[in-house]
C-alpha cells in the first residue's frame, strides 16, 4: 500500500522550487516583461475559468430578458432616443467648445487635444482578491487593450488596466490602496497625487493650505502622468483636513464614477495628450499602469518621474 | 495505486474555480481555500504522482487567477505539500478530526507566512539582488569546500 512507501520530500527541491517562487516575486514587483508574459499567458486560462463560472448568471440575465414586456421595450427604446438627440445636441455644442480650447491650447503651448479612442466593454466578473478593487471586463489584446489604458464610464475615470489577456481584461479601480494619480484641483491650476484607501475615500495629501479649495470641488486629471489624459473628472472633493503644523491641508474627495453599479465602461485605448516626440518611451510608459507600492521608496517605478513625488507635483507652480 | 492525471487535474480545476466563484465580499473572506485543501488531499494519498512540483503550479495559477503577488500562493503552497508530505505517514492513519485540526494548524502557519511576505513584498525588489547573491554563493561554495578542505588536510600534518 502507498501508505507505507515513504515518498520522503526531497528537500533541494524544495530549495529550488522556494528560491524559483521568490525570484518570481521580486521579479513580478519590478516588473519584468516576461514575467508578465507569463501572467498574461496564464491568465488566458484562469479567465476561461472566471468567464465559465460566470455563465449562469449571463444565462439568467438572458433568459430574464427574454421575458420583458414588449410595452416595457419600446418605453425603453423611446427614453434611449430621446436622451441620444439631448447628447447629440449637447455634442454639437461640445465640438465647437473644444475648436475653441484648442486654438487655446495651441497658442498657448503648441498641444491640442483630439478626442480619444475609445472602445466599450461589458463587466463581467471580479476576481477574488481582499480588496475586491479589481474587476474584469470582456475586451482584451485582441481589442488593443493594453495594462496601463484608462478606464472611464459615464460620470467619471473608474481606474485602469492591471493586465490583459488575449480576449479579457483585469481593471484596477482608483479606490484602491494601490492605485495613485494626478489631478488637478479644481480650478485653482494645482496639481496633487489623489490615492486610492480602499474604499470609497480618496486622499490628496500635503496640498499647500493658501490653495483656494472647498467641498465639492471638482478633481479632474491633470495628465501630467502621462496615463490618464487631461481634463477627465475623477473625484469630488468631500472635507479638507487641516495640518497645521506643517502648513499642508489633506483633501478627501469620492469618486465622482459610478462604482457601485458599473455594467459597462469606456477604455481609452489612446492616449491623446501623450508625448509624441519620444515615441518609444511613451509606450513603454503606457504599458506600465500607474501603480504604486505601498512604501514611497518605490513610488517612481512606474509612474514618470515628473509626476511621482508628492510634494514636487503640488508645488511646481 | 496510481488516480489517473485526468481526475488530478479535474478536481484541481474544480477547486479552482469554487475558489474564483463570486461571492459577497463578506462570505469571500471566510469562503475555504478548496485549491489547498485539494492539494494536501492529494500529497496525502497519492505522493507519488502529486507533489512538490504540483502543489506549484496550482499555487501560480491561483496567483494569476486572483491577480495576487505571482509566486506568492506558489511559495506557500509548495511549502504546505513539504509539511504534508514529511508528516504524510502520520497524517494519513489519523483520525478524520485530527487531520482537520492539524490542517487548521497548517493554515495558520500559512497565513503567517502569507503575512510576512505581504509586509516584505515592498522590499522585493532588493531582493532581487540578494538573490543573485544567493546564486554567487552557489557558485562559489565548491571553490570555497576545494580549498579550504586543502588547507585543512595541510594543516593537519
Amino acid at each position: 500500500m502507498a501508505l507505507f512507501d515513504s515518498h520522503r520530500p526531497g528537500f533541494n527541491l524544495l530549495l529550488v522550487l522556494v528560491v524559483i517562487s521568490i525570484a518570481l516575486m521580486s521579479l513580478d514587483r519590478i516588473g519584468t516583461r516576461w514575467v508578465s508574459q507569463l501572467d498574461q499567458g496564464l491568465g488566458g486560462a484562469t479567465d476561461g475559468i472566471v468567464k465559465a463560472i460566470h455563465q449562469p448568471v449571463v444565462v439568467s440575465r438572458g433568459i430574464g430578458q427574454w421575458f420583458v414586456e414588449r410595452r416595457e421595450l419600446h418605453a425603453e427604446v423611446d427614453r434611449l432616443r430621446d436622451e441620444n438627440t439631448l447628447l447629440r445636441g449637447q455634442m454639437q455644442q461640445f465640438v465647437a467648445l473644444q475648436r475653441e480650447v484648442d486654438e487655446l491650447r495651441a497658442m498657448l503651448n503648441g498641444e491640442a487635444s483630439a478626442i480619444p479612442g475609445v472602445l466599450l466593454a461589458r463587466r463581467v466578473g471580479h476576481p477574488p482578491s481582499l480588496q475586491g478593487n479589481l474587476f474584469t471586463i470582456g475586451r482584451g489584446h485582441g481589442d488593443d487593450v493594453r495594462p496601463g489604458d484608462p478606464v472611464i464610464d459615464a460620470h467619471g475615470v473608474v481606474g485602469q488596466i492591471l493586465r490583459s489577456t488575449r480576449s479579457g481584461a483585469t481593471v484596477i479601480q482608483l479606490t484602491s490602496r494601490d492605485h495613485m494619480l494626478s489631478v488637478l484641483l479644481g480650478d485653482t491650476g494645482r496639481t496633487a497625487l489623489l490615492r486610492g484607501t480602499g474604499n470609497r475615500q480618496m486622499i490628496a495629501e500635503r496640498v499647500p493650505e493658501r490653495t483656494t479649495i472647498e467641498p465639492g470641488d471638482l478633481l479632474t486629471t491633470s495628465g501630467i502622468d502621462t496615463a490618464f489624459p487631461r481634463g477627465y473628472p475623477v473625484a469630488r472633493v468631500t472635507s479638507i483636513e487641516m495640518d497645521e503644523a506643517q502648513g499642508f491641508i489633506r483633501l478627501i474627495a469620492e469618486p465622482v464614477a459610478d462604482l457601485e453599479r458599473l455594467d459597462h465602461v469606456l477604455v481609452i485605448t489612446e492616449a491623446p495628450d501623450a508625448p509624441d516626440d519620444s515615441g518609444s518611451e511613451s509606450d513603454t510608459a503606457l504599458e506600465q499602469p500607474a501603480i504604486t507600492p505601498p512604501a514611497d521608496s518605490a513610488a517612481d517605478e512606474s509612474t514618470p518621474p515628473d509626476a511621482t513625488p508628492a510634494t514636487g507635483a503640488t508645488d511646481d507652480d | 495505486m496510481t488516480t489517473s492525471w485526468f481526475a488530478i487535474i479535474l478536481t484541481s480545476i474544480a477547486a479552482l474555480a469554487l475558489t474564483l466563484l463570486p461571492l459577497p465580499a463578506t462570505m469571500q473572506l471566510h469562503n475555504p481555500q478548496w485549491l489547498l485543501l485539494t492539494i494536501i488531499f492529494w500529497s496525502l494519498y497519492r505522493p507519488a504522482q502529486a507533489g512538490m512540483i504540483y502543489a506549484w503550479i496550482a499555487g501560480l495559477m491561483l496567483d494569476v487567477a486572483t491577480n495576487g503577488l505571482l509566486g506568492l500562493n506558489a511559495l506557500l503552497f509548495t511549502m504546505t505539500a513539504f509539511l504534508v508530505l514529511s508528516l504524510r505517514q502520520r497524517l494519513g492513519v489519523a483520525p478524520l478530526l485530527s487531520q482537520a485540526l492539524l490542517i487548521a494548524g497548517f493554515t495558520l502557519v500559512y497565513l503567517m507566512v502569507a503575512l510576512w511576505v505581504e509586509g516584505v513584498a515592498t522590499d522585493l525588489v532588493s531582493m532581487a539582488t540578494y538573490l543573485s547573491r544567493a546564486l554567487s554563493n552557489l557558485a562559489a561554495w565548491p571553490v570555497v569546500f576545494f580549498l579550504l578542505s586543502r588547507l585543512a588536510r595541510i594543516s593537519e600534518r
